[in-house]
Formats: structure tokens, C-alpha cells, sequence
């Protein structure tokens, strides 16, 4: 295992030199920190964008899933955030990039500028966000341990402790650049992977055949409830539009349309990759090995028995790439939620901006170190897992964002009631509080949809400079 | 509203009745040479209530419409028990959708960028 682990301590060392050589451009200026100076061009960002979204969970966690619960049912959810790019690309990233500021709570919170607004947002997106980089953390963790032979904690803790350096010294010009290099190594190792086992068995239709044939479950969607899949597909469909980490990408974009363009061209690497993933190496797994304790360990056992060991070795480099490229972006957004979003408001104009830095650097470490101990004792099935949190934000973001930027008649009242009946939904219907037999992302958004229009229009209509202020950002 | 490819929030569509265009609050008498008042008829709620959306580009409305729809119809329940090479044709037509929206969305953005220089 000594190549293995060289490659990997080659890949984290390059992680914090990338940090180390940002933190010297960044360190000084919220733009710099945040966006990255909205200098990112389309290809970076579109590869950036990629890598934050294609996370543990699309490389360890897509193949756990379909060898668990079917194939069909797993492209529901993750066909979900392909239509999420969509509805992104179109909906929000032209005015959202137009609009000019950092975080999604910024554009809410003037919307809607009440304190419910911009409090509750951030937390929320703590709270979510959390849960996902638990998850994240649960495939990193699995990934050195299975092909590294190092133990579950220790790989934890310095996984953790290299994506904490880059970010909170590097900011988002360092999470770009190492997304990028991520990006790329995980999109050669599921292609390539998948391309081998494709020329090794003639066609991906044979490789499904022989699987089905072998266990016909893998195919079928019938024995489960249409809301079990349908409620994946919608969280990540309406998710991806008001994801933070997605969002702040559109924000570093040099302008709309690269920021659009960016969007189109990561959805369509996310596309191939994810059917590469689940259309060819799921299969050939589930021939091999009929019958994994943890479903999640797929991916790594076709690795460990296909490939040789400089192969093996890369292909730990890409799932620990795939899980430091979303985290990392998802400590960002998480620490620019408490930095920025709640601390930064209230410190604005009476703190330096050392202070400011000091505050950003402080929040990311707590985070992560809160989230290390969390992983020590994860959860089964991460995609479940993290798709459950997800929900909460495409609950109570996705109708205030869409409704903020395209209906006239958004308001106040419209925009506090989306946010905080969407959430609290979401939360009763996926506890299990109230059982009504529909997906919970599906009431939640209802919810959420009803509230806007009831308080659009029996409210006090919005300012008229507020309506051209959002007809602006259509320009 | 220019009647060039412009049209009202998620409607997608102006509004012609009896040869008579009417638009999202735009001066109607400039293109069509008379004015026609919409009040209490069907045709002026579907104006107001388009009126209350920003514009967006129809293609783009089109593209939105259609990927709905083509979820929707993936989601048909008649397509879990039928298969295809072993898959149920709801995991054929959930990965066409997950090349299909890629692609009609780049497609609309490109024309968009085309047109507009």
C-alpha cells in the first residue's frame, strides 16, 4: 500500500500548498475570500461547479445506493440535480450574478429584509450543511480505510484537518483551484473506470443484462412508492438553484453569462460521469459482490479487485478528491453563513478588516472540527442522509429565491412566510411527526408556495423601486 | 416588450384574440393601431396575472416547459412496471432526461447569447 499512500500524500500536500499560495491574495478582502475577485472564467468555473456538487456521495455514495435501492430510483435523485442545473441556468443565475453581493442570504435578506430572513437562512444552512459534510467526511473515511488500510479515525482527522487549512487560509481561489484539479482526477477515474469495464464486457446493455440477470432488483423501481423517488428527484431539482455552494459559485463568475455557461457545461460532465457510475461500474459490482454488509464500500471493492495498485491508488485519490472538492465548498458556504451572513452584518463597519479575516479563519475550524467529532460515528447510506438535509434548504429557499426574482407581487410578508413554513414542513413531515403518505419535500414546497402567493396577495404590494431594482437584474 | 422574442413570466406567450395582440402592458396601439380595453374578460385576468411576472425569453420558457414535462412523463406510474434490458423504462427515461436537459439548455442559452449580439 506504500504507492497508494504516496500518491495520497502527494494530492494533500498539493492541497495546502494551493491554500497556502491563495491565503496571500485573499486574507485582506471579503471579495477576494468569498467569490474570489468574480474573476473565474467559464472552464474553471464550470469544473469548479462540477466538483462541488460531485461529491462523495456521487462517486462512493451513487454506486451505495443503486446496489441498495435499485438503479432507477438512484437516477431519480441524481437526474434531479441534472434538471436542478437546468432550472439554475434559466431561473437564477443571471440575476442572481447581476445582483452582484456573496451568499444567497444576501439576496433574501433584501428582498425580504427582515430579521426572520436573515437569521433563520443561515442557520438553516449550518444545520444542512453540517449533516452534509458528516456524509462527505463517512466516504473519506471509508475510502483511506478500505484501500489505504488506515485506520476510520485517523483518516477522518486528516482529511479533515487538510481541507480546514485550504479553506480558511484560501478562501474561495484556493477551493477553485483545488476543485478544479479534483474535478478532473474524479471525472478521468468513474469514466475511465467505467470505459474499461465496458470494453472488458463488449456494452453497457451487456453489462446490465448479465446483472439483471443475476439479481433483477437492481432494474426495478415498481416495489417501491413513487413518492420515495419522486421526493429525491424534487429535493435536488429545486435544490440546486438555491444551494449555497452552487450560488456562490454563480457569484465568482465574471459575469452572467459565463456564470450561466459555466452551469451548462458542468451539468453536462455531471451527466456523463453519474451515468458512467451508475450504468457500468454498479453492475459489474453487483455480479462481483452480491451480497456487501455496507453498500457504500461498492466502488472501492471493484477497485481493489479490478485494478492494480497505482490505479488503486489514484482512484483513492479521487474519492478523497471527490469528498474535499464538495466539502471544502460546503465549509465555505457554512462558515460564510456564520461569518458573513449573521456575524458580518453586525460587525459591519465597526471591525477591521483583520478582525473580519480573523472571524472567517475562527468560524471554518469550529465548523470543521464540530463536523469531525459528528463523523466518528456516522450514519448508514450517505446519500439518504445528506439528500434529507438538503431538503430543508430546497424547502424553504427555493420558492422565496424564484418567487423573489421573477414575481412582481413577492413581498415581506410572502417571503418570511415561503422560508419559515417551508422549513417547519419539511421538518414535521420527515420526522415523521405527521405521516400523510406524499414525499416531504413535495408538502414542504406547497407550503412554502402557498404562503408566498397568500402573502403576495393579500399583503402591502412591494415598493415600486423594489420591483425595478429585480427588473434590473433581468438585464 | 418588443414582440420579438420577449414574453411574460412562466406563461411564455402573448396573447392574440380575434387578430388583436395584446402584450404585457406594453402600448398595444403602436402595433396593432387600436387600443382594446381587457377589463373583466378571461383575456384581461390572464394579462393581469402576466403582468405580475418579469419578462422572460420564450425560448427559455419552452426549454423549462418541456423538461418539465419530460419529468412529468418519466414519472408516469405505467413506466415502473414495464423493462427494458432488465431496467425498468423509468431508469431508461430518467438517463435520457439526464442528457436530454443538459443539452436543450445549453442549446436555448447559446441561441440566446447568438441573438442578442
Amino acid at each position: 500500500m506504500l504507492l497508494e499512500r504516496v500518491l495520497v500524500g502527494v494530492y494533500l500536500a498539493a492541497c495546502i500548498g494551493i491554500g497556502i499560495w491563495a491565503s496571500r491574495k485573499v486574507l485582506t478582502s471579503r471579495s477576494e475570500y468569498w467569490v474570489a475577485g468574480r474573476r473565474i472564467g467559464t472552464v474553471v468555473n464550470s469544473m469548479a461547479i462540477m466538483a462541488a456538487l460531485a461529491s462523495g456521495g456521487s462517486i462512493i455514495g451513487v454506486m451505495g445506493l443503486a446496489y441498495a435501492q435499485g438503479i432507477p430510483a438512484t437516477l431519480a435523485l441524481f437526474g434531479g440535480s441534472v434538471v436542478g442545473f437546468s432550472l439554475a441556468s434559466i431561473l437564477v443565475a443571471r440575476p442572481l450574478r447581476n445582483f452582484g453581493k456573496f451568499t444567497i442570504t444576501d439576496f433574501l435578506s433584501f428582498r425580504y429584509p427582515h430579521a426572520v430572513v436573515r437569521y433563520l437562512v443561515p442557520i438553516l444552512i449550518v444545520i444542512a450543511f453540517t449533516i452534509y459534510i458528516v456524509a462527505q467526511l463517512k466516504a473519506a473515511g471509508i475510502a483511506a480505510e478500505a484501500l489505504l488500510g488506515i485506520p476510520y479515525n485517523t483518516a477522518l482527522a486528516i482529511a479533515t484537518v487538510v481541507f480546514i487549512i485550504y479553506v480558511s487560509f484560501g478562501g474561495m481561489v484556493a477551493i477553485t483551484w483545488t476543485d478544479v484539479i479534483q474535478g478532473f482526477l474524479m471525472v478521468l477515474v468513474v469514466v475511465g473506470t467505467a470505459a474499461v469495464l465496458i470494453w472488458r464486457v463488449g456494452s453497457p446493455f451487456e453489462i446490465m443484462s448479465q446483472a439483471t440477470a443475476v439479481a433483477p432488483e437492481l432494474g426495478q423501481v415498481a416495489h417501491r412508492p413513487v413518492s420515495s423517488y419522486l421526493g429525491y428527484f424534487v429535493i435536488w431539482a429545486t435544490a440546486i438553484p438555491v444551494i449555497p455552494h452552487i450560488v456562490m459559485r454563480v457569484f465568482t463568475a465574471r459575469d452572467a453569462d459565463s456564470a450561466r455557461m459555466s452551469l451548462n457545461l458542468s451539468m453536462l460532465v455531471y451527466s456523463v460521469m453519474i451515468l458512467a457510475a451508475v450504468l457500468a461500474i454498479v453492475p459489474v459490482g453487483r455480479i462481483d459482490f452480491p451480497a456487501l454488509q455496507d453498500a457504500d464500500e461498492l466502488f472501492l471493492r471493484v477497485m481493489e479487485t479490478q485494478f492494480s495498485p497505482l490505479i488503486r491508488g489514484i482512484a483513492v485519490a479521487a474519492v478523497l478528491a471527490a469528498v474535499m472538492s464538495t466539502t471544502d465548498a460546503l465549509l465555505l458556504a457554512c462558515s460564510s453563513a456564520i461569518a458573513h451572513d449573521i456575524l458580518g452584518g453586525a460587525m459591519q463597519g465597526r471591525a477591521s478588516e483583520r478582525t473580519l479575516s480573523l472571524v472567517r479563519i475562527v468560524t471554518t475550524w469550529v465548523i470543521g472540527i464540530a463536523a469531525l467529532l459528528w463523523a466518528f460515528s456516522p450514519p448508514e447510506l450517505i446519500t439518504q442522509f445528506y439528500t434529507a438535509g438538503v431538503g430543508v434548504l430546497s424547502s424553504s429557499l427555493f420558492v422565496p429565491t424564484v418567487a423573489g426574482l421573477w414575481w412582481k407581487r413577492a413581498n415581506l410578508a410572502g417571503g418570511v412566510g415561503a422560508v419559515v413554513s417551508g422549513a417547519a414542513v419539511y421538518m414535521v413531515v420527515q420526522l415523521g411527526i405527521v405521516d400523510i403518505g406524499v414525499a416531504p419535500v413535495v408538502v414542504a414546497l406547497a407550503a412554502s408556495a402557498a404562503a408566498m402567493v397568500l402573502g403576495g396577495l393579500l399583503g402591502p404590494r412591494e415598493s415600486s423601486e423594489m420591483v425595478r431594482h429585480i427588473g434590473a437584474l433581468h438585464g | 416588450m418588443d414582440g420579438r422574442g420577449e414574453v411574460s413570466g412562466f406563461m411564455g406567450r402573448a396573447l392574440s384574440v380575434r387578430g388583436v395582440t395584446y402584450d404585457n402592458g406594453a402600448d398595444t396601439r403602436a402595433r396593432t393601431g387600436r387600443r382594446v380595453k381587457l377589463r373583466g374578460s378571461p383575456a384581461a385576468r390572464t394579462m393581469r396575472s402576466m403582468k405580475s411576472f418579469f419578462p422572460m425569453v420564450r425560448r427559455e420558457g419552452v426549454t423549462l416547459v418541456f423538461l418539465i414535462a419530460f419529468a412529468g412523463f418519466a414519472f408516469i406510474p405505467v413506466w415502473r412496471d414495464l423493462e427494458i434490458g432488465g431496467m425498468a423504462v423509468f431508469g431508461w427515461l430518467i438517463a435520457a432526461l439526464m442528457l436530454v436537459s443538459p443539452a436543450v439548455t445549453l442549446v436555448a442559452f447559446l441561441r440566446r447569447r447568438g441573438d442578442s449580439r
